[in-house]
């Protein structure tokens, strides 16, 4: 096993090519010879599946909130993971990471995913009770019947442009880039996005303000998002709970699933046509940040627990035996195991953390995690039939999720592979301008005999 | 952050000892009188073991006041040392170099000041050992369940990781200290510094010494505000019975503690000239980075505040009405958000107040005269709340003492800083030179652009 995935051997940095012309060819080639087109049809498939499953799961109406509680967290976890995923080209930009650059795109193509986001929260706005019978997080409001289910649709449209803003600003100069030199057809819809971009200091000064600022402007919708999320879907439907950690324990997770998904998507973007572009640098780093989420993750769930442990009032032991230890005590387990202890057991080895193989293994065991831990809080409180109350009375029964729960899950999946493999022919996959500016802003030397490269960091 | 001045080893030897090898006129004054004031602290403590600590405001229902208000403050302080030094070493963020001692240094003495408080505060506090389980034939043990257990454990655990780390990175300097100086100071460098010789052996281990320390360190600092939280939140008391205490502690403790080194930074930089050291890029780079700790408190601050309104249950609200509505605690509301968030990031936020000393001495200030006050906020409230029985109503009102005793750990904190300064330089000397070492431009056309050295 350490031998097999340990790759201390890897160049730990991107081998581009050398001048910047070869590097616009090879990036433009990349875009416009574009691969994956099986990989287009079976996700297109899976997404029909979905679609299918959707239409089962509709059939038995509204009125079963049960029933719907896998479709809710299946519909979390898309929110989780790819609204979660461009939050590593943010965060790398503003903390200047420098080997942040041939992974920033592949991290905001996770914006387009918002689409599906928006057209699955549809029917859960049916699912969701209005504002009365619930313990109301709008208090004293003036009276509005359906503020829930308005905050959510405000909040994950906001978000999904938001993401497109940020998308769109961050490829503007790649998209010129794609209309100046791709001949014909290959250059796309992108080429008339790029209407107008001639490069003008102005023009330039406006992509890195704007990739900045929307940036923090993303970040703070996504915990916004993710507040309204979990107190309207979860929080409110659970009679006597009152846990102001969770909206911040819903954030921090979903920023661990979003970082999980990005890795994995390296790491079959490196084996397929970027490896040059995705070195052990590309890996590593995130790595040691998927450590510390995985701490986080317990560090926050800790948190909330030993309070409700110590405090054990009816309100606080109903809500573990709801979203814990009662009808989704199974899923809560292996949402600990595979959101806490073995990302965290296997990253803290450096031979799987100084790798490629050990990153991309830890992060399909951590969206495994996400999964199952957005299923055992969202379907426990759909669960939770009860209006009303201080606590809740009846812990309800363990329902396993049926065909079309499965099929939904599959048509997810295949959902968010289908947008991203069409935005990656829209929009070129790598930044071009931010590998131009790495490649102008390195230099390698030679310090005391040993090798060092110089990183250039202008204001 | 690279454009420092390029100094020679000799320089940067000549600027950071002179603390060492000299002594400034203001210094020995300085010390009298933070000398006469811990004079005071401790005659304060005197007088409460014999009198008792009914000499305090401390009364029916609120026992814990100004002194618990301060081990958290300093607590919460000491959170600065690790979150600098250790995240900026792993992180190899460069700019840490002349910032990560002074934290370091700020981390130790703070938390023996925060540990002295609960010791005060117990008022026989001859019988602390009562907290280990000592008592083998009356068999009586501590519940290890309460965290008024964990605490000193967590605490010195803290203590003592901080204090090695301190004196790992000061090795080098202490062998550099043995060289230039005679009689008993060369003795007691020479002692002190365990034969170091400088040779690639003994910096490759300190340097994985001080990586290990630094990922060991981070969760026993997460740990300990967290524990400290903990003795509030596991209690059932209004208000105090949170989730979210543990990771709002740590986040207001980095707030605090962040702002408490830069207030400390800009004193250095004047008493001790170190302008060629501490830049304004520091401040700029630290300021970037208040700017997210104070945002993620404020969320904290705020997540806490909502919940204890929404669940709607009467105890709450009893409390959050004082906290909120009734004087003086409405006006510490308004006090702790203005001076915590809104003026100062409002500040932060433009790049030329970042790099003014002085507008970040006052900033700074105010956060912590805000993060102060907030810790009382949370307290007292919850314990003087008028859901109970009439005769179990009161409020709190400090007296002099505890005044007394609040002044007196700031000078506490200050003397063991000045003292420190005198036997030991603040700015690692081996670091600035590694950092020479490392700095380096890159020439894209006519400009020269700073750059940072990786392997």
């Amino acid at each position: 096993m350490q031998h097999a995935i340990h790759s201390r051997h890897v160049n730990p940095r991107p081998h581009l090519p050398e001048t910047p012309a070869a590097l616009t060819r090879d990036v433009l080639g990349k875009f416009s010879r574009p691969q994956g087109t099986g990989l287009l049809v079976v996700s297109g498939i899976l997404v029909l599946l979905g679609i299918a499953g959707f239409a089962m799961r509709l059939s038995g109406g509204f009125s079963d909130r049960g029933a719907w509680g896998y479709y809710a967290a299946i519909y979390v976890f898309l929110l989780s993971t790819a609204a979660a995923a461009p939050i590593l080209a943010v965060a790398t930009r503003l903390t200047k990471g420098y080997w942040r650059k041939p992974l920033v795109r592949m991290a905001e193509m996770f914006a387009t995913v918002g689409i599906l986001s928006v057209a699955m929260l549809i029917p859960i706005l049916g699912v969701l009770p209005p504002i009365e019978g619930r313990t109301t997080f709008w208090m004293a409001w003036p009276d509005h019947h359906w503020y829930p289910q308005m905050s959510l649709v405000a909040g994950v449209l906001g978000l999904t442009i938001c993401g497109f803003g940020l998308l769109f600003i961050s490829a503007k100069p790649d998209l010129a880039a794609a209309r100046d030199h791709v001949p014909g057809a290959g250059r796309g819809f992108g080429a008339w996005l790029a209407t107008g971009w001639a490069g003008t200091p102005h023009q330039w000064k406006i992509v890195r303000q704007g990739v900045t600022y929307l940036g923090i402007f993303y970040l703070m919708m996504l915990v916004g998002v993710h507040f309204v999320v979990s107190v309207e879907m979860a929080i409110t439907l659970v009679p006597g709970w009152r846990d102001p950690i969770f909206p911040a324990y819903h954030a921090v997770s979903s920023l661990q699933a979003g970082l999980a998904m990005l890795v994995l998507t390296l790491g079959i973007l490196r084996a397929n046509g970027y490896k040059e572009y995705l070195a052990l640098d590309q890996f590593w780093n995130p790595g040691k940040l998927l450590m510390s989420f995985s701490m986080l993750w317990f560090y926050f769930w800790w948190s909330g627990f030993i309070i409700f442990w110590y405090g054990r009032t009816a309100p606080e032991e109903g809500v573990m035996m709801t979203v814990m230890f009662g009808p989704t005590f199974g899923a809560f387990i292996v949402a600990f195991f595979c959101s806490f202890a073995v990302p965290l057991l296997m990253l803290m080895w450096n031979p799987v953390r100084v790798s490629i193989k050990g990153p991309v293994i830890a992060s399909a065991v951590i969206l495994v995690g996400n999964l199952f831990d957005r299923i055992r809080i969202y379907e426990g409180a759909f669960l939770v039939t009860q209006q009303g109350g201080h606590f809740v009375e009846h812990i309800p029964a363990t329902r396993m999720p049926d065909v079309a729960d499965l099929l939904v899950a599959v048509g997810v999946v295949g959902g968010i592979m289908f947008i991203y493999l069409i935005g990656m022919r829209i929009i070129p996959l790598l930044s071009l301008w931010e590998l131009k500016e790495g490649q102008l802003l390195t230099e390698t030397r030679h310090i005391l005999g040993a090798e060092v490269v110089a990183i250039g960091k202008p204001e | 952050m690279q454009e420092r001045r390029v100094l020679t080893d000799i320089q940067v030897n000549r600027s950071l000892l002179s603390t060492v090898l000299d002594t400034p006129n203001w210094y020995w004054p300085v010390v009298g009188a933070l000398s006469i004031i811990v004079g005071g602290f401790v005659t304060t403590i005197i007088l409460m073991i014999t009198f008792g600590l009914g000499i305090t405001g401390l009364n029916r229902p609120v026992f814990w006041g100004f002194m618990i208000v301060n081990f958290v403050f300093w607590v919460g302080i000491s959170h600065a040392g690790v979150m600098i030094s250790s995240i900026l070493r792993i992180c190899q963020a460069e700019w840490r170099r002349p910032v990560t001692r002074a934290a370091e240094v700020l981390t130790v003495f703070a938390l023996a000041t925060a540990a002295s408080f609960p010791l005060i505060h117990m008022g026989r506090m001859w019988r602390f050992y009562w907290v280990f389980p000592y008592d083998f034939d009356r068999m009586i043990w501590p519940d290890v369940r309460s965290p008024l257990i964990w605490d000193p454990s967590a605490i010195f655990t803290y203590l003592t990781g901080a204090s090695m780390f301190v004196f790992m990175a000061l090795l080098p300097d202490l062998g550099n200290l043995r060289d230039r100086t005679t009689g008993w100071q060369r003795t007691f460098y020479a002692i002190a510094s365990l034969g170091w010789r400088g040779n690639p052996r003994q910096f490759k281990l300190q340097f994985i010494l001080g990586i290990l320390l630094s990922g060991l360190i981070l969760p026993v600092f997460v740990s300990v505000h967290s524990i400290v939280s903990w003795d509030f939140a596991v209690s059932l008391v209004p208000a105090w019975h949170a989730t979210v205490f543990a990771p709002y502690f740590v986040i207001g403790a980095v707030h605090s503690g962040v702002s408490g080194v830069v207030t400390m930074m800009v004193v250095l930089r004047k008493l001790f000239k170190w302008d060629d050291f501490i830049t304004p890029d520091h401040f700029d780079a630290l300021g970037r980075l208040l700017i997210a700790v104070a945002t993620a408190w404020l969320y904290f601050f705020m997540l806490d505040l909502f919940f204890g309104i929404y669940g709607g249950e009467s105890r709450e609200l009893s409390v959050m009405d004082q906290r909120l509505l009734t004087m003086p605690w409405g006006g510490m509301f308004f006090l702790i958000i203005v001076l915590g968030y809104i003026v100062p990031v409002s500040a932060w936020l433009f790049r030329s107040v970042r790099r003014n000393l002085t507008w970040m001495f006052v900033l700074s200030i105010l956060v912590n005269v805000s993060m102060w006050l907030e810790r009382l906020w949370l307290i007292v409230p919850g314990l003087q709340n008028k859901e109970r029985l009439p005769f179990d109503w009161g409020v709190y009102e400090p007296g002099l003492f505890e005044i007394m005793l609040v002044v007196g750990s700031f000078a506490v904190v200050c003397l063991g800083l000045l003292v420190f300064i005198k036997l030991f330089p603040l700015i690692p000397v081996w670091e600035e030179k590694e950092g020479q070492l490392f700095q380096a431009e890159i020439r894209i056309g006519k400009r020269r652009v700073p750059a940072i050295i990786r392997e």
